[in-house]
């Protein structure tokens, strides 16, 4: 059926050269060759940098002093993801990118190299917990220097005076500050809270937070912050202003031997508190059970005032179960309801626009983690 | 039965006219069996700068990052943070059984090598996608030629190469093999095969897939199942015979019950540890994304066709002009101008079968190549690739949906961008292919004079 004829040459053919050449110039500018000479010429900046001597060293140059085994650096905030963006900083593209133009600085750090391994959840869970138990865990892993990325903190001028009235840090030009981690307590690793809630990225609350059996929801809960309460050791976890907010409670079998010895001597109160400047709240609560549907509860009301700013919900927590925490209402100074949205314009500038908190008793399950002066 | 069946549908129909013209290709033998090397030394080659480019973590760390031989796994239990079954156990990237052996394998080919394990992984990669993306192309009916520079054009993918960085996301050997299982479902849907036989032929469409990352295995289920809808809809427009739709359906079902049966089992592993881990809190709670990324990801399908030369110019218009480029950049997976070039050759193609006049003869023989309805067959997949992206990977689509209300776990878009890549290779080499074919007949690739 078919006859074989010859045929003047086709335009395709011609389409398909063409098409040859434009895969060849994906293909090159892809393979970074096209970029080689621009890579030589950073790196021979880098070196002309070295040899003179500019008033802002680099963060490589402060540590060239140090003995190569000494040359360990915790970047804070810890991010899971350190591919290039701008979350856990305004000023540079990313630690990895700065530490793939610099290999042979010889610097460990903690970044970059531990994606998605149990010791990335290891981090990201201290991150979740705020710079201070990123410090402590740093500094008990055996990190020398503690990098905070001043790009991530807005406002960041209260960290560089923190920086400057601490003996042996510095500020590098890629807008760190290097502080120096010792193996004994420091005292600035107790100022860092006051940085947490300045983090725009907000690196440390993408991560879900985990306290002593109960896990915050990421996103919705701030960093744990010591209560004033000096008699009683508490932890307060704020609220971020949201209609509703979740976190879950371990089932106690679920939990390991140690955890769950240490958890069942204190049996004591889990408490939400009303955030000062306000008149009250409304709030229900819900518990879903992740095992057992069936058993969901309704919707619990509570009402927190400023008579009463504390009320325990301890037994309201189911064990093993999600617990939705949702605002009905929240009252002004004045005793109006008062809409989300206008919250941040409200007199509790101490707690930053957080309606309520939990606060719960310090039990002393990662006791070196979060209390360095404890065996 | 196939010679009454709806022609629409089938491949597999012109392949009992098929004959073998005698030496008659124009290349000769040596040349082709040359191709295979040169085009993995060129591979190489393309890739050296790449590996310069990776930072030198010390080996520790990357064993860290493989998740094997940590003593942080003791310390992690001994904080108590995590219970024995909790699912953050499974955090790492492997999701099959097959995948974990792969990254097993790059461990030791690091240890009894001078290599970064990070290297040898790559390494291990490259091969594997190369391999598995030319078998698969051979076994779809491709010549050997367009199956290698098919297997070429996807280990080398601007996507892939842009993101050397993302280990379980630069190799794409599931992409092609997970395209053209489609092609073998629809070629399914008019065989005349025993049901054993369709069964066997999606296991090996998914043993070829080699499933890796959780992103890939969904892709790859999702488009199967868009194409089998869509092609039982189109079989519909030909016959209302409903014993005959009957059979076309259940022909694809076999099909895609033994892919799904393969990767089941593939993925048994790490299946059965999510059903033991039940009791933690919400599965996505430990992994620190947020819904707006979904968002961020989704926003801009047009990078699609924005080539890897050009993208840090437009990078940086963004970013001067203060518009926000999220946290795993959408620009680290380039975009090809591959893909508006396939899409106008599939527009084409489809317009030159509307132009092909109903009574003329036989249709087109197979020689060695793939079919006149083959093309046609990459042409629509391409489309349903397109609409599978921009409906279900988009803000304003269903991934953001799937991300609000169900997870926000799945950045869409980004890794998408690999298949609508594979399915224009496809389509360009799919045609390249028949061009390469009609040539020794004579003909022109659409064969618009029987």
């Amino acid at each position: 059926m078919s006859t074989v004829r010859r045929q003047s040459p086709d335009p395709l053919w011609a389409g398909f050269g063409l098409l040859a050449l434009w895969i060849l110039i994906e293909l090159l500018s892809s393979s970074r060759w096209l970029e080689v000479s621009t890579i030589q010429q950073l790196l021979q900046r880098q070196q002309e940098d070295k040899t003179r001597n500019g008033s802002t060293p680099r963060l490589s140059d402060l540590l060239d002093a140090v003995p190569l085994e000494r040359r360990t650096v915790w970047f804070a905030p810890y991010t899971t993801f350190p591919e290039t963006g701008f979350v856990e900083s305004r000023l540079r593209q990313g630690v990895y990118d700065a530490f793939k133009v610099f290999p042979d600085s010889g610097i460990t750090s903690n970044y970059g190299a531990f994606k998605l391994s149990p010791a990335d959840s290891l981090m990201a869970q201290a991150s979740s917990l705020g710079l201070k138990a990123e410090a402590e865990l740093g500094r008990r892993l055996g990190y020398r220097f503690f990098a905070i990325d001043l790009g991530a903190i807005e406002p960041s001028q209260a960290l560089i005076q923190l920086c400057v009235r601490t003996a042996g840090c510095r500020v590098s030009s890629e807008g760190y500050a290097l502080f120096p981690l010792h193996g004994s307590p420091d005292p600035w690793i107790n100022q860092l809270h006051r940085f947490q809630r300045l983090i725009p990225g907000l690196a440390q609350i993408s991560a879900a937070p985990r306290w002593d059996g109960l896990v915050f929801h990421p996103d919705q809960w701030w960093p744990p912050v010591p209560s004033s309460n000096q008699k009683k050791e508490t932890f307060i976890i704020w609220a971020r202003p949201r209609w509703q907010v979740m976190l879950y409670r371990y089932d106690r079998n679920q939990l390991p031997q140690a955890a769950r010895s240490s958890w069942g001597q204190s049996n004591q109160a889990i408490l939400l508190r009303l955030a000062k400047g306000l008149k009250g709240v409304d709030l229900c609560i819900q518990s879903k059970s992740s095992t057992a549907p069936a058993q969901t509860q309704g919707c619990i009301p509570i009402e927190l005032r400023s008579s009463s700013p504390t009320k325990d919900i301890g037994p309201l927590l189911g064990q093993g179960t999600v617990t939705t925490i949702k605002i009905q209402w929240i009252y002004g100074p004045e005793g109006f309801p008062y809409p989300l949205r206008l919250l941040p314009l409200l007199p509790n500038d101490l707690q930053r626009t957080s309606p309520f908190a939990i606060e719960f008793p310090a039990v002393r399950l990662h006791s070196n983690l979060h209390h360095p002066s404890s065996p | 039965m196939a010679s009454t069946g709806p022609q629409l549908v089938s491949g597999s129909l012109y392949r009992r006219h098929e004959f073998h013209l005698p030496n008659s290709s124009r290349w000769p033998g040596s040349l082709q069996r040359l191709l295979p090397w040169a085009l993995l030394t060129l591979a190489a080659f393309a890739w050296w700068p790449t590996f310069l480019s990776l930072s030198n973590p010390s080996a520790d760390q990357v064993w860290e990052r493989f998740g094997l031989g940590s003593a942080c796994v003791a310390e992690r239990f001994q904080l108590g943070w995590i219970g024995p079954d909790s699912n953050q156990n499974l955090g790492s990237f492997t999701g099959s059984l097959l995948s974990t052996a792969a990254t097993g394998l790059s461990c030791q080919l690091a240890r009894h090598t001078d290599l970064d394990p990070l290297q040898a992984f790559l390494i291990l990669g490259l091969l594997l996608t190369f391999g598995l993306s030319a078998l698969a192309c051979r076994w779809s009916g491709f010549r050997s030629d367009t199956s290698l520079i098919t297997a070429f054009l996807i280990t080398t993918a601007p996507c892939a190469f842009s993101r050397v960085g993302h280990l379980s996301l630069a190799t794409l050997w599931a992409v092609i093999p997970g395209l053209l299982a489609c092609h073998g479902l629809w070629r399914s849907l008019d065989s005349p095969r025993k049901p054993l036989g369709l069964v066997g032929a999606g296991a090996i469409a998914a043993l070829l897939c080699l499933p890796t990352q959780d992103y890939y295995v969904f892709f790859t289920l999702l488009l199967l199942f868009c194409s089998f809808g869509l092609l039982v809809v189109l079989a519909a427009t030909r016959t209302t015979e409903l014993r005959h739709l009957g059979g076309i359906a259940s022909r694809g079902l076999l099909f895609a019950g033994g892919f799904f049966l393969v990767l089941l089992l593939l993925y048994a592993p790490k299946l059965l540890l999510l059903t033991q881990a039940g009791t933690g809190p919400p599965p996505f709670w430990a992994t620190p994304r947020y819904a707006i990324e979904q968002f961020q990801y989704g926003l801009l399908p047009f990078t699609w066709v924005i080539p890897s030369p050009w993208v840090a110019v437009v990078q940086k218009a963004f970013e001067d002009g203060g518009i926000s480029t999220g946290t795993e950049n959408y620009f680290w997976s380039t975009g090809s101008f591959l893909i508006p070039i396939a899409w106008g050759v599939a527009l084409w193609t489809v317009a030159r079968e509307r132009q092909r006049p109903p009574q003329a003869g036989l249709p087109l023989q197979r020689v060695r190549g793939l079919g006149h309805r083959d093309l046609l067959f990459f042409a629509l997949l391409l489309f349903i690739t397109t609409f599978v992206g921009l409906f279900w990977m988009t803000m304003g689509g269903l991934g953001t949906l799937f991300a609000v209300v169900v997870s926000p776990v799945l950045r869409s878009l980004t890794r998408f961008t690999a298949f609508e890549y594979g399915a224009a290779v496809l389509m360009l080499t799919a045609l390249l292919d028949r061009c390469l074919s009609a040539r020794t007949l004579g003909q022109g690739p659409w064969a618009l004079k029987p």
